[in-house]
């Protein structure tokens, strides 16, 4: 509901706050050694190293922007294409029975292949590097826009279709008109899982023949050792991760304000 | 009467349905054949599933026959026509477009003149009586509301017939009798010829000039009734000797 977003209450800082302050005694009393876990304090400096550059604490230091531009357009670049193929087949899939029953079972089955069981076929076809990454991102982001926007578009009433078709909307501007922005809060829904399964491929995408990235990063410093540096990443995609999700929010907002705040 | 002031025929129409593919049919309109003046204000009354939805469906062009013709100013219906509007049970409006806006789809679909749809959209938010509701959308208003939206946005368009589908029924009393006298009043500017069904059967005398009984299915005209009353009519007249002997007429033959 408006004007009630959800407000962090002081009890449900407390388990976190607990958690980072056992993190914190179990390391400066040495029982976990640096090498696997450093001190929370320790993370603040690389951290705020990783992205100002001003301590020059790694080698990573002020790298921040650098990697996170190139990880966000693979993410955005990715996400667009599942939006481009998904959505208007989505859309085409659902109406039309003849096409729901050719296309939509193989769909499914092939949805049923994990993504991590594409990196190998994918390094294949496109290589180490950049393009893999982009093609499993796509990939995995076409299913959920795919499979809500033919739930969006089933759903469309028999008679509000009806009632286009009287007022003069015919074929496309039918879809235009009608089953598009009805379905719109399926396909907004898929657009979300879809945006956020993107993060989870971009790091799978990352792990190997970039060197550039967050993904990339995460894995040049397991083999440097730099363990701070590995959570700092993950920390990083967290972040990036949320933050495109309330962009993504926000337009929706902007652009179909009808949605419903329970929705958004 | 003058066969040019028929502006709707169906002639010996047949409907079956099947519920799946192997299932058997059900034979729902059984050679149905009746004919609407200019102008008129037809009502259809008939008992639960008697198939008076299909008939509507039909002459509205969004369903096939099995057999028979229906004639729209004699030419054959295949499909929906533009000059024949419909307005279904449930005000079936576009939630994601505001009051005005959906008022005006029609018009923006045909193209109009921005400044003709918005003079024209006003207009019928007066005659509909929404005024100051016109930048909400459909799910802050009232169901009696939201009919009189779905009202507005089928006769912007000047149909000359409209087709209605029980559109008053989930109603409350009062506002029931409010929408068949804005009804009445819109008919009295306009002049669109009026096909309804209903399950109202005080309502269906009420409003038509002829009101026609289906039997069960495979339904059947079983009476045409000519409803003698001066128009305009006022809500007294359900109290009327005549109207009441109409309306066990009609009562008779559905329980």
């Amino acid at each position: 509901m408006r004007n009630k977003a959800p407000k962090i209450s002081f009890v449900s800082i407390i388990f976190p706050a607990v958690l980072v302050l056992i993190w914190h005694l179990v390391s400066v009393t040495g029982k976990a050694p640096e090498y696997m876990m450093p001190s929370p304090i320790k993370l603040i400096f690389v951290m705020f190293d990783f992205v100002t550059g001003s301590l020059k604490l790694t080698s990573y230091s002020g790298t921040f922007f650098a990697h996170s531009i190139v990880s966000l357009g693979r993410v955005l670049s990715g996400f667009i294409i599942a939006l481009t193929v998904g959505l208007p087949l989505g859309l085409i899939t659902g109406r039309l029975s003849c096409i729901y029953k050719i296309i939509d079972p193989t769909i499914n089955a092939v949805r049923s292949i994990p993504g991590i069981g594409w990196l190998p076929i994918a390094m294949v076809w496109f290589g180490v590097g950049t393009k893999t990454a982009i093609f499993l991102i796509s990939l995995a982001g076409f299913f959920p826009i795919y499979l809500n926007s033919v739930a969006g578009a089933k759903s469309v009433p028999v008679n509000l279709i009806k009632a286009g078709k009287m007022l003069g909307a015919r074929h496309i501007l039918l879809f235009c008109k009608i089953i598009l922005p009805w379905s719109m809060p399926s396909i907004f829904t898929g657009m979300r899982l879809a945006l956020g399964i993107s993060w989870a491929y971009l790091v799978l995408g990352e792990l190997t023949g970039v060197n550039s990235g967050l993904g990339a990063v995460m894995m040049d410093a397991r083999m440097l050792g730099h363990v701070d540096i590995i959570i700092i990443s993950m920390i990083c995609i967290a972040f990036w991760g949320k933050l495109t999700d309330e962009v993504l929010k926000l337009l929706m907002r902007v652009f179909f304000p009808t949605l419903g705040d329970d929705k958004i | 009467m003058k066969v040019n002031d028929t502006i709707l025929k169906i002639n010996n129409i047949e409907k079956n349905y099947a519920a799946g593919e192997d299932s058997e049919k059900v034979h729902v309109l059984n050679s149905l054949s009746f004919s609407v003046k200019k102008g008129e204000i037809v009502s259809i009354v008939g008992p639960s599933g008697c198939g008076k939805s299909t008939l509507l469906n039909i002459v509205a062009g969004f369903e096939k026959t099995d057999g028979g013709e229906v004639y729209y100013n004699n030419t054959r219906v295949f499909g929906p026509n533009s000059e024949i509007a419909v307005v279904f049970q449930a005000p079936e409006l576009f939630l994601w477009l505001t009051v005005s806006e959906n008022i005006a789809f029609g018009l923006n679909i045909k193209k109009e003149d921005k400044q003709v749809i918005k003079d024209k959209v006003s207009d019928f938010i007066k005659l509909v009586n929404l005024e100051g509701f016109e930048k909400f959308y459909p799910n802050q208003l009232s169901i009696g509301m939201q009919q009189r939206v779905a009202l507005a946005r089928a006769l912007i368009l000047s149909p000359n017939m409209l087709i209605m589908d029980e559109p008053f029924s989930a109603l409350d009393y009062q506002t029931r009798i409010m929408m068949q006298k804005l009804l009445l009043k819109l008919w009295d500017k306009f002049k669109m010829t009026i096909l309804f069904v209903t399950h109202d059967v005080e309502e269906a005398i009420f409003l038509a000039d002829k009101t026609i009984v289906l039997s069960k299915r495979p339904a059947k005209i079983i009476d045409e009734i000519i409803v003698p009353f001066e128009r305009p009519r006022q809500i007294s007249i359900i109290a009327d000797n005549e109207f009441l002997k109409l309306k066990s007429r009609v009562l008779g033959y559905l329980m």
